[in-house]
């Protein structure tokens, strides 16, 4: 299966929206079959948290011994891109269980016992970025790269192909206007 | 919003923020005018700035992501690192990867070595204890500098990823070799020599190795490499470490990683005992790799790890005569000691080993028990008879062995040569320069060499080469080419302007003769005659070692006579002459030369054993068969060695002692140094930072580039052509014999000096726009060499200095279009050099030595109508004009570069007093006598504004001399 979801990312990452498509199920299908193993008692009365998960399941769905990855700079970038998408993902599905979901989402919710995730609202943060991203593309990747990614200043530097100055002013900018935006809705 | 509405808005906001809260009103009032819009944006984005505070600062994934992607690509991408950057380091390939992590190949591009690099485990990095004491010993094993040794050239880290630099090997493992099994006993011991001379290099900066196995050991063509010294500490968690031991339980380390079972079998016991490791653990480690070298089996076997266990614990492992019944008697001795289950009853240090290995190789005594071979003893002799023939208690059977195996046998050691390393005493160098710096002892005991420190003293040192032992010779200090009496009791020296001696075993210094230099080499004999070859164009030397007056040896009919050596009858000697390239035969009793032979390339300096003549070609050293009786060769040139530069007037480095032994350094570079730029208060910044030899260099006119010969690999010097801003070069010639660039002021055509088709050197023009030969100035016939040494203000003439040993050394100058060349008539019978025409064509300032030193001077150019001293208060050398010829630039004896305003017109010139405008610390120098007679140490950029020099470092990359014990070996491959 890993090599599959592979092939899917690169084809994704190469432009193919028709790949994260099917990419999306198979990444939901591990999170629910881990969310269910940790239920089961392995590390009962842990607090799990979402993304927690959410980087096992990806970890384990890549099978990155088996991409030849352009340079690591790549690597990070697609999966800071990959990690944006499920993570908006996974809250739009607890949204929408507040809404009355279906069993799956029932039981991976359940999996997520623990309190609210401090920080932004993810999906208007999402939406935020993709306005953003309208009319500044690089600071949306910026963020993108450092809050979904996890990448330092350095490492978003170098993956963009910019100065670390650079980088730090986006961010700065960035920041300011995003939280700006979330705070209008 | 549009782009461009948003790049106004992110503009305007970073402005605001530069201005002060209180400000920021009146600037976004000014910058905003009526635009409101855009105001409110600004300000609303500025409002909050104050309150973004920690927003999204915390990432999403809470940087476990990162973490784990990292830890991922550690695991799981092998060759994931190649085509990135580990600090200043390319990784290139992938070489090896492994549970202990990856090996690259790399570059590192500041001095263009391949390098390796080698990255540790991932979970290494959980360690912050572990990591300091990496770092700690990291230090300390990089500091071993050793032919044997892998050298470990820098640490880093890079993504939580700790790596090592270390040096390039080609080769393969031992443990590879052993596959295909024993190793010729001769190869055995030479390798079990240098791993034993690596330990105790090691073992004596306190460094254990803690893992020596065949798969540490690199076999290249110089020798062996040991790899990974210290690093086992980082790869087993426990396992006899010296610092933690005791808090572990070693066995159970061992089965914690699968990959300590490579390791197994060469671990000590008391490794296994989690006891504490020390040098004797390596000791055991040796015997254990030695043991398999030379039987092809492993000391200690097993079914199973617990068997494993077991054997080394409790069992020895099957004598080595037993298995090997050639082995020298000695050896499996020393080597059975080493395997010994207590530390205590091992050899205590790898020097004690050192010494016993070397002396079974190098002494007669051992020889003869080499020659005389073991007995091949009967199959089911049975383990006690090794024993018992150690003690030679079972005459019996000894002697029917014997009698059973009495065909003669070639010696083991008469058919192979042993080499290892000998490297300079802590904190100094050899030195390199264009004399011999080392010379064996005929007796094969000992080597002399010169020694440089970081201050570039020199120093004389003794090492005896049977004990190992190395000490600095006092009362010996600038000393050069060092040379023995024939009965190796005295090391004559040249030092302080003078001939000296001092006898090895009481250090007493005696003068044999003053106002004598030599950088031809000199040769003692039996009754006490030195022949020398003085630092002057002319023929040898001869002074009695006793003193008394000099007095001439050979009388030259061209040029100069170099590199004499006695032949064996004390009367004879062979000599070098460099411009007819032959070598001859003299005599103290003025017999008339002979030549013996036309040196087929070019000329070396040469040594002489009973029964050879010593010489190199092409960088091989030869050995050619002589008849001392009948004074003639008695057959063709055998090839000894290859790798042996030949520089300046075939100074090649080599020493021969008839005892057997062969020393040579296979390094061409002379004083290496690197170019820095001075700008004029003597702010250093760098040029080029790779460490060369420069037989001078010189800047364009315009400024961008340099023109500079450098020697090669083979101690040829060619001419490149270097862009300054770019750092990019161009060979421009390819013989190996250009030096001494100058540019012409049109920057288009370069005056050089080369030998051309032979001997000595002579001027030359190039154009550096095409492809065309040089064009040769000097007239073929010259036997004075001809040194350019600049241009005239106009372009259409050639200053060079012409090496004359009745007038000393003279300004010429050559008129290309004429075909013309004349001295200038201000020369003197003293020594005239470093010639420089101003700009303005109408003055030249040059070094001459009139008064007893150099001074530096100026006079009306061409006619010499007008000249005035330059240089006051100590002298001078290397003038430079700055900036329109009002300026002139020299360097005083302290190495402080001094400015002196100069105006002159027709009728007079006014010198300004030299003001110092900073020292040049560890200016490169060299011996200026003949061979740099125009080489300046600095140059002056077109705008008298910054200078260019070379400044001395050492050669991280310096090699050892090479020992090779038992030469003779070598004569009949």
């Amino acid at each position: 299966m890993s090599q599959e979801i592979t092939q899917l990312l690169l084809a994704w990452n190469q432009g193919d929206e028709q790949a994260l498509n099917q990419l999306m199920p198979l990444v939901h299908g591990e999170l629910h079959r881990l969310a269910h193993h940790y239920m089961a008692g392995e590390r009962r009365g842990h607090p799990l948290q979402t993304t927690a998960l959410v980087n096992e399941a990806y970890l384990r769905l890549i099978d990155s011994s088996r991409v030849r990855w352009q340079n690591r700079a790549h690597f990070f970038a697609v999966s800071a891109q990959l990690m944006r998408r499920i993570l908006v993902d996974v809250a739009r599905a607890r949204a929408k269980l507040k809404r009355g979901g279906d069993a799956i989402q029932v039981s991976l919710d359940e999996a997520m016992e623990m309190p609210r995730e401090p920080g932004a609202d993810l999906i208007a943060l999402d939406d935020a970025l993709t306005m953003l991203a309208a009319f500044d593309e690089r600071k949306s990747k910026v963020v993108e790269l450092r809050f979904f990614g996890g990448m330092s200043v350095e490492e978003t530097a170098e993956v963009l192909g910019i100065s670390a100055m650079t980088v730090m002013r986006d961010w700065g900018l960035a920041k300011v206007w995003l939280m700006r935006e979330l705070e209008k809705k | 919003m549009t782009p461009e509405r948003w790049r106004e808005i992110e503009r305007l906001y970073y402005a605001a923020l530069e201005h002060g809260s209180e400000e920021r009103a009146a600037f976004l009032t000014e910058v905003c005018g009526n635009d409101g819009i855009l105001r409110r944006e600004v300000e609303s984005l500025l409002e909050y700035h104050t309150r973004a505070g920690d927003f999204i600062e915390k990432p999403a994934g809470d940087g476990r992501l990162t973490t784990a992607v990292r830890r991922l690509e550690a695991s799981s991408i092998p060759g994931r690192f190649v085509g990135r950057m580990f600090g200043p380091y390319e990784v290139k390939a992938l070489i090896a990867a492994g549970g202990m992590g990856e090996v690259y190949r790399a570059v590192d591009p500041r001095l263009n070595r391949t390098v390796a690099i080698k990255t540790l485990p991932e979970h290494f990095s959980n360690h912050p204890q572990r990591i300091e004491r990496f770092k700690r010993e990291a230090r300390i094993v990089s500091s071993l500098n050793h032919p044997h040794i892998c050298t470990l050239h820098d640490i880093g880290m890079q993504d939580d990823i700790h790596y090592l630099v270390m040096e390039h090997i080609e080769g393969e493992t031992l443990e590879k070799r052993l596959e295909r099994g024993a190793l010729p006993l001769a190869r055995a011991i030479e390798y079990s020599i240098q791993i034993v001379d690596a330990l105790n290099r090691a073992h004596r900066l306190g460094v254990i190795h803690r893992d020596l196995k065949p798969a540490n050991v690199m076999l290249t063509k110089s020798g062996v490499k040991v790899l990974d010294f210290g690093l086992a500490a980082w790869h087993r968690p426990a396992a006899g470490l010296s610092a933690d031991a005791g808090n572990h339980d070693g066995s159970k380390a061992l089965t914690v990683e699968g990959t300590i079972l490579g390791t197994l079998p060469y671990s000590s016991p008391e490794q296994l005992e989690g006891r504490t490791a020390d040098a004797r653990t390596d000791m055991f480690a040796f015997g254990a790799v030695a043991y398999e070298m030379i039987t092809g089996i492993r000391a200690f076997r097993a079914g199973s790890q617990a068997g494993l266990i077991g054997g080394i614990l409790k069992d020895d492992p099957r004598p080595i005569v037993e298995v090997a019944p050639d082995v020298p008697l000695p050896l499996a001795q020393a080597l059975s000691r080493c395997l010994a289950k207590d530390p205590d009853e091992r050899w205590q240090t790898a020097n004690d080993l050192l010494f016993q290995l070397r002396s079974i190789t190098a002494s007669p005594a051992a020889n003869e028990i080499l020659e005389s071979r073991s007995p091949r003893l009967p199959r089911r002799a049975e383990r006690g008879l090794w024993t018992a023939i150690v003690v030679a208690s079972m005459v019996g059977t000894w002697l029917w062995a014997r009698d059973r195996d009495v065909r003669p046998v070639a010696p083991v050691l008469g058919t192979t040569a042993i080499r290892y390393g000998l490297l300079p005493a802590e904190g100094t160098a050899f030195f390199s320069g264009y004399d011999l710096p080392f010379a064996l002892s005929p007796d094969g005991r000992s080597i002399v060499y010169v020694g440089v420190k970081a201050d570039a003293t020199k120093q004389l040192w003794l090492h005896s080469l049977s004990a190992g032992l190395e000490q600095p010779i006092l009362g010996t200090e600038g000393a050069s080419s060092p040379f023995w009496s024939p009965d190796s009791q005295w090391i004559g020296f040249f030092a302080g302007n003078s001939l000296k001696k001092v006898r090895v075993s009481t250090g007493l210094v005696q003068i044999v003769a003053r106002n004598v230099t030599t950088y031809g080499g000199a040769t003692w004999n039996a009754d006490d005659e030195i022949i020398f070859a003085p630092a002057r164009p002319g023929g040898l030397s001869r002074v009695s070692a006793r003193g008394g007056p000099v007095s001439p040896a050979t009388t030259p009919t061209e040029g100069s006579h170099l590199w004499p050596q006695f032949l064996g009858d004390g009367e004879h000697f062979i000599y070098v002459a460099p411009i007819s390239g032959r070598l001859t035969i003299g005599s103290l009793r003025n017999e008339l030369p002979r030549e013996v032979m036309k040196f087929p390339v070019r000329i070396s300096s040469v040594a002489y054993v009973p029964g050879y003549i010593f010489f190199v070609q092409d960088s091989t050293l030869f050995a050619r068969p002589f008849d001392e009786k009948r004074l003639e060769f008695s057959g063709e040139p055998f090839r000894i060695v290859d790798g042996i530069p030949v520089i300046g007037f075939g100074r090649a480095p080599f020493s021969v002692s008839a005892a057997g032994v062969l020393a040579y350094w296979p390094y061409a570079v002379g004083t290496p140094s690197i170019l820095q730029w001075f700008d004029r208060s003597g702010r250093a910044s760098a040029a080029v930072d790779t460490p060369a030899q420069y037989i001078g260099f010189a800047i364009s006119p315009d400024g961008r580039q340099l023109a500079l010969s450098r020697t090669g690999k083979d101690g040829g010097a060619d001419l490149w052509l270097r862009d300054l801003a770019r750092g990019t070069e161009k060979q421009l010639t390819f013989d190996g014999a250009a030096f001494t660039p100058q540019w012409s002021p049109d920057g288009a055509r370069l005056a050089f000096s080369g030998p051309g088709e032979k001997p000595p050197p002579k001027l030359f023009v190039k154009n550096i726009g095409d492809q065309g030969p040089a064009v040769r100035l000097t007239a073929p016939a010259t036997t004075a060499p001809d040194f350019a040494s600049g241009w005239s203000g106009d372009g259409r003439s050639i200053v060079s200095v012409r090496v004359n040993s009745a007038s000393g050394d003279d300004l010429w100058v050559h008129h290309p279009e004429r075909g013309a060349s004349e001295p200038l008539p201000f020369n003197t019978r003293f020594n005239e050099s470093l010639g420089k025409v101003s700009p303005d064509n109408h003055w030249i300032t040059y070094v001459t030595n009139e008064s007893g030193r150099d001074e530096v001077w100026v006079a009306r150019f061409p006619a010499g109508a007008i000249r005035r001293q330059v240089s006051i208060g100590g002298g001078g050398t290397s003038p430079q004009w700055g900036e329109n010829s009002r300026e002139i630039v020299y360097v005083a004896p302290d190495q402080r570069l001094m400015a002196a305003a100069f105006d002159g017109s027709e009728t007079g010139a006014v010198v300004g007093t030299p003001r110092a405008l900073f020292r040049i610390e560890n200016l490169a120098e060299e011996n200026r006598s003949l061979f740099f007679a125009t080489r300046n140490d600095y140059v002056a950029a077109s705008n008298g504004q910054r200078f260019l020099a070379a400044i001395r470092v050492r050669d991280p990359n310096a090699p050892p001399i090479t020992i090779v014990v038992n030469w003779r070996a070598l004569l009949n491959r």
